[in-house]
């Protein structure tokens, strides 16, 4: 486990436990964090993270990996910079580069929801109560 | 035929390393020969230790080879490379700050590099052309990025700054060792974008790296080290659809992909890094490790063998089955 937190430590803060040590990955977790800017965005079981993401974040580093298999296409991944960490944003950290913001998400800071085990930090999959 | 641009021939760069009664020669880079075309991307893959960086110092000459010749445009490089030499051959680091200076505002570094190698340019065209450098990396607004200091910028924008930095020189190549590795996985593809675009400027790229998904993104051509030799070199897609060397392949079956199912502990053995090599005697470096092992594999050498006229690779086992 301190290998994978090396590897954490080394790759930035923000991280998909993605190495070339997949083995070690596998073995020391069944469950899957997903860190952006310091926050965790999205936590679940490791393969339902790598096969059905649901925050934009994760959905975006899907298409930040180049891979070995299929035809070599173009890659965008996530345009845009991580926020400072020194004056951050009052809303949701990953607001600045989401395809999908919202007016809310700039004002409301989301909560991590956990649903069957999966959570998210994120106003479009765990809509604010209106009440709120 | 295209006259390469680089042309690296049984080049290798020794170390003596250890104290006096264990002295020893660490061999970290052995008899190597390869060609970058102009305008072409070669990546030169291997796991950390594999002897990459060695290679990248020797070429940007930050220290000699230990036998063997570098030629750059035709000529023959000399124990020390003339500035000249080095602006025409750039080198970007994994840190940025290796390339870039960290007092200097942006527009003030750059402007400085061309006043020196670009003697066509008066002032008004430095500032002109800083600002058109920056915007080729996707540094946007030009004019505001070069009021900026390295310090303002992110990671992933001082890495792109490295760039502009090496472009200034109006290179032939540029050497880039694991650039991306130390950017945030979301901000690296960007970064690989800018190399490949460095295609449209002319200016060919040797970019060094571990990750052989990112290497096949980027190149036309892959070299693949193991333990400071070159194992096996060919056309990026053929290297990736037909490698022919065991380690090319175990290389490829241990690759992270987020896309595929993940490899039980079964189907991947932990690579480990590569042996430091002091000493060695004659044999394949990679046999302790290689899956069709024979005797023969830990008596001599392999040479390479042309698997077709574009790729080659260094194994008994695979001049057997050609
Ligand atoms: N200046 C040096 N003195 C002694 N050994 C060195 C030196 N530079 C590199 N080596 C050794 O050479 C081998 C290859 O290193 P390097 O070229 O940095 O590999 P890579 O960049 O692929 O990780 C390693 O075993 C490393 O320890
Ligand atoms: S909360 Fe809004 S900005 Fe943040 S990830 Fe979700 S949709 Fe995007
Ligand atoms: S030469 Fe022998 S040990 Fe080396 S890679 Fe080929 S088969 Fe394996
Ligand atoms: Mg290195």
């Amino acid at each position: 486990m301190r290998q994978v937190e090396n590897l954490r430590r080394r790759l930035g803060f923000a991280v998909l436990f993605v190495t070339h040590d997949m083995s070690v990955v596998s073995h020391f977790s069944d469950r899957l964090a997903v860190m952006y800017a310091g926050e965790f965005m999205e936590i679940g079981g490791t393969r339902t993270v790598f096969d059905q993401p649901r925050h934009p974040y994760s959905l975006g580093l899907m298409d930040a990996f180049p891979s070995l298999v299929g035809a070599r296409r173009e890659l965008v991944g996530i345009p845009g910079n991580p926020p400072s960490l020194v004056s951050p944003p009052t809303g949701c950290l990953f607001a600045a580069r989401c395809p999908s913001v919202t007016e809310e998400c700039r004002l409301h800071r989301p909560e991590l929801v956990d649903l069957d085990g999966h959570a998210t930090r994120c106003h479009l999959v765990n809509p604010r109560r209106s009440d709120d | 035929m295209t006259e390469p641009i680089l042309r690296v021939e049984g080049m290798s760069r020794h170390f003596q390393v250890g104290g006096l009664r264990s002295a020893g020669v660490l061999h970290a880079s052995d008899d190597i020969t390869f060609d970058v075309l102009p305008g072409e991307i070669v990546a030169l893959v291997g796991e950390s230790g594999s002897g990459k960086s060695t290679i990248a110092r020797v070429l940007a000459g930050l220290y000699p080879p230990t036998s063997g010749r570098i030629v750059f445009e035709g000529r023959t490089l000399g124990k020390t490379s003339s500035r000249a030499v080095r602006g025409k051959m750039p080198m970007v680091f994994q840190d940025p700050f290796g390339s870039i200076n960290p007092v200097l505002r942006v527009g003030h570094a750059l402007q400085r590099s061309l006043r020196l190698h670009r003697p066509d340019l008066d002032s008004r065209g430095r500032l002109a052309e800083a600002v058109s450098l920056v915007e080729k990396v996707g540094l946007l607004p030009g004019e505001e990025v070069i009021r900026r200091f390295p310090h303002e910028l992110s990671g992933g924008q001082r890495q792109r700054l490295g760039f502009a930095q090496a472009l200034a020189s109006r290179p032939s190549l540029i050497l880039a060792d694991e650039p991306v590795s130390m950017l945030d996985v979301s901000i690296r593809i960007g970064l690989l974008n800018v190399m490949r675009d460095l295609r449209s400027e002319g200016v060919s790229l040797l970019y060094i790296t571990h990750d052989l998904a990112s290497a096949r993104y980027v190149a036309d051509r892959m070299i693949v080290l193991y333990a400071g030799r070159i194992v096996e070199e060919g056309r990026t897609e053929d290297l990736i659809t037909r490698p022919a060397h065991p380690y090319t392949r175990l290389l490829m079956a241990t690759a992270p992909d987020p896309r595929l199912p993940l490899a039980s502990d079964a189907d991947v053995e932990d690579l480990g890094e590569p042996p430091r090599v002091i000493n060695p005697g004659p044999g394949c470096r990679f046999a302790p490790r290689c899956p069709l092992a024979m005797d023969r594999c830990r008596e001599a050498t392999p040479e390479f063998v042309q698997i077709t006229p574009l790729q080659r690779a260094a194994c008994f086992a695979a001049e057997e089955s050609t």
